[in-house]
């Protein structure tokens, strides 16, 4: 043993780690919820003008989230069966579970995105899945989305300040953004 | 006076296959054969015998399941493999370190 073993062990764990990434998966999962969820509120907009942070679809998000991570749970428990490696789909079953609980039954859900958008308990979510899965692209993209969208939606909520399109603008960038380098890290990962 | 590295080592996991087949379960929490025998580029009857003797030290937890007719065998890490294998790499450290030009 040394440290060509090392070398040896680190390429094995790299390879581990390729065919069992989620970082594609949370981010088009996440990108594909903002943008519904955009869509729904700026068809939704009251009539001051556009609104991408708040609306029906930020109401929904207390359904949509459980529904997208149960979605996520059986495409990740198929490619682990296909692949045959991984058990990221029991921790993303578990967190479908949770999230169901704190969101809808105790509401944290409306709550959080009645004043803020729902960019905290979306990238919350992404940055949580950071934290687990030990990846930083996705610990980062969550928390640098989540308070921009926070700052957007507490911008957008103080009443010294109108409605303005800068808001808007944001909300529909992040919500691209994420499904964008969702789509560009799927790419690169089946390339390798 | 300093502990000589390499009495930490740990026998079982000291041996590349062994190593490998740890490694690669700590990343992905689990494995079926098929993989691991793709992945380190051994034969059937040589992963079957490294993945007893990680067995019978509590290393990993063999599953036997089948899908339809065919027959399937998961390899899990138990929580005893993970901190052996981290002792084990830190020890492999120590010793890369304590070496001259190491």
């Amino acid at each position: 043993m040394n440290d060509n073993t090392l070398t040896e062990l680190d390429e094995l764990a790299s390879r581990a780690r390729r065919d069992t990434s989620v970082d594609a998966v949370v981010l088009l999962t996440a990108g594909a919820l903002a943008v519904i969820v955009v869509v729904l509120n700026l068809a939704t907009s009251w009539s001051g003008g556009w609104d991408a942070l708040h609306g029906v679809g930020s109401w929904l998000l207390a359904v949509l989230v459980p529904l997208a991570l149960a979605g996520m749970w059986l495409y990740l428990r198929w490619r682990e069966s296909r692949r045959g490696a991984g058990r990221q789909s029991r921790t993303v079953g578990w967190t479908a579970l949770w999230a169901a609980i704190i969101l809808l039954a105790v509401g944290l859900g409306p709550m959080l995105t009645a004043v803020l958008g729902p960019y905290p308990v979306l990238m919350g979510l992404v940055a949580l899945a950071g934290v687990r899965f030990s990846s930083r692209l996705l610990l980062v993209w969550g928390l640098v989305a989540a308070a921009l969208g926070i700052w957007a939606g507490m911008y957008q909520s103080n009443n010294r300040f109108g409605l303005s399109s800068l808001d808007t603008f944001i909300g529909v960038v992040i919500a691209l953004a994420t499904l964008v380098a969702g789509a560009v890290v799927a790419v690169r990962e089946r390339r390798r | 006076m300093t502990a000589q590295p390499a009495a930490q080592f740990d026998d079982t996991i000291h041996q590349r296959a062994r190593f490998g087949i740890l490694t690669i379960l700590a990343t992905t929490g689990r494995a079926d054969f098929m993989y691991l025998r793709h992945t380190l580029e051994l034969t059937d009857g040589n992963l079957g015998r490294h993945l007893d003797v990680l067995n019978e030290a509590g290393y990993v937890e063999i599953n036997k399941t089948f899908e339809g007719r065919k027959p399937r065998t998961w390899v899990k890490i138990t929580k005893p493999g993970r901190v052996a294998l981290n002792k084990h790499i830190a020890a492999l450290r120590q010793m890369i370190a304590f070496v001259p030009g190491g």
